[in-house]
């Protein structure tokens, strides 16, 4: 797994640059998340610390461009008193706290639907790569963790507004981690705000 | 702004290591939100067929060496152990009656810090029950533990409480079968008056989410 993500982003790294990069882009953002599909078991609060940090170049063309990202996501959902039945058939009861912390690498494909230069530039953008997981739960004394390595991949739509070189970004995006170890499978839409910058 | 931010490239470092931090939740409200319930069953035991049960009228505390007992809070242990075997429609024998009980149901207080309910042989602090003569071979030392072989003791930095319903019609093998178990745990915390509602709340709930024993 870490020897593919490594390979896509070289790969998408050297691709462009050897397209003689047209300028690069930096951006950073907030993200608050909604989790959705098996990961409401575990977690099914809205949260609202989703941190990104990317890097991307634009190919010839002007519209798309390639890069990398680093990501950090906390998710927390106290559940209060529950009775769950156990794997070997017993009974617990007490009360339920599951967090996780999320540390995502991804190679970043963006493509705009206008001219980088207008003042609005619409885009949908593209995540593949790798994450680091730590699921945790909470209850009495104790700590249940389950942790590990997973693909993380993502999608995402939105809007560029600024000039040519300082925009706020605002994007619609969905993410996926499935299920790996005793993790359970991860995915969660969001809302990101966000800042950019050009260097031409 | 923006651009001046971003040159600043040893900014990146502050926040590259942000991303990497990691949260935790805070800690719970109250001492109860520590307390857990724990119960598990032998499967194939048929608690149907119980209608006799045997309660000792004393608590167990494993402790260390050096260490004392606080029984403040046996009472309530067996108080509410009583009413939630009555409630199952079984009727608790003497040890004076003469009469083998279907089952023997043995409570032990775990009151030492980091103690282990694997590491005691607690069924033997009662020594001799008359009751038990009925069962051949009589007991002695060396006999071993009969918990559900899926069951996992942990160690417990706070007070426990154990209660296992063991079979002793059916012991063999050198092994006095548990047919139930139940744990407690976070208890022994907080002021007498709290731990003794705990006690109570957390005994029925124990009996709850165990409804096969109906």
């Amino acid at each position: 797994m870490k020897k593919q993500i490594i390979i896509v982003i070289t790969v998408l790294l050297l691709f462009a640059y050897s397209s003689k990069a047209q300028g690069k882009v930096g951006e950073f953002s907030w993200q608050a998340s909604l989790p959705s599909g098996e990961f409401t078991d575990f977690i099914d609060k809205v949260n609202a610390l989703g941190l990104n940090f990317q890097g991307r170049w634009y190919l010839k063309n002007d519209r798309t461009s390639v890069g990398g990202s680093l990501s950090y996501f906390y998710f927390q959902d106290k559940r209060g008193k529950q009775t769950i039945t156990t794997p070997e058939g017993g009974a617990f009861t007490g009360d339920i706290t599951n967090f996780t912390n999320i540390y995502g690498l991804q190679a970043i494909i963006q493509q705009d639907l206008k001219p980088k230069d207008q003042k609005t530039v619409p885009f949908i953008r593209a995540g593949a790569g790798g994450a680091y997981q730590d699921q945790r739960t909470y209850t009495g004394i104790y700590e249940l963790q389950n942790d590990g390595f997973q693909f993380m991949g993502n999608a995402e739509a939105g809007v560029r507004i600024g000039d040519k070189v300082k925009s706020v970004v605002l994007a619609a995006t969905w993410h996926i981690l499935p299920a790996s170890g005793d993790m359970v499978s991860t995915s969660f839409f969001g809302i990101k705000l966000g800042v950019s910058y050009f260097k031409y | 702004m923006i651009s001046k931010i971003w040159n600043q490239r040893w900014l990146l470092i502050p926040t590259i290591c942000l991303i990497l931090s990691s949260c935790k939740p805070g800690e719970p409200d109250y001492i109860s939100d520590y307390d857990i319930v724990y119960t598990n069953y032998k499967k194939d035991f048929n608690f149907n067929s119980v209608t006799t049960y045997f309660l000792p009228d004393s608590v167990v505390h494993a402790i260390g060496s050096g260490g004392t007992a606080d029984h403040t809070h046996d009472a309530q242990i067996l108080s509410a152990l009583k009413s939630n075997l009555d409630a199952l429609g079984w009727t608790r024998l003497s040890a004076s009656g003469g009469t083998a009980a279907d089952v023997v149901v043995l409570p032990i207080a775990h009151g030492e810090t980091y103690a282990s309910c694997a590491a005691y042989c607690w069924y033997c602090y009662w020594g001799w029950y008359p009751g038990w003569g009925y069962y051949p071979p009589v007991w002695g030392p060396g006999w071993g533990w009969g918990y559900p072989t899926d069951v996992v003791c942990s160690t417990y930095s706070t007070g426990t409480v154990t209660v296992a319903i063991t079979t002793p019609k059916a012991a063999g093998n050198n092994t006095l079968p548990v047919a139930w178990l139940g744990v407690l745990n976070g208890l022994l915390e907080g002021s007498d008056a709290s731990i003794d509602e705990r006690i109570v709340t957390n005994i029925n709930q124990m009996f709850i989410q165990s409804p096969y024993l109906k």
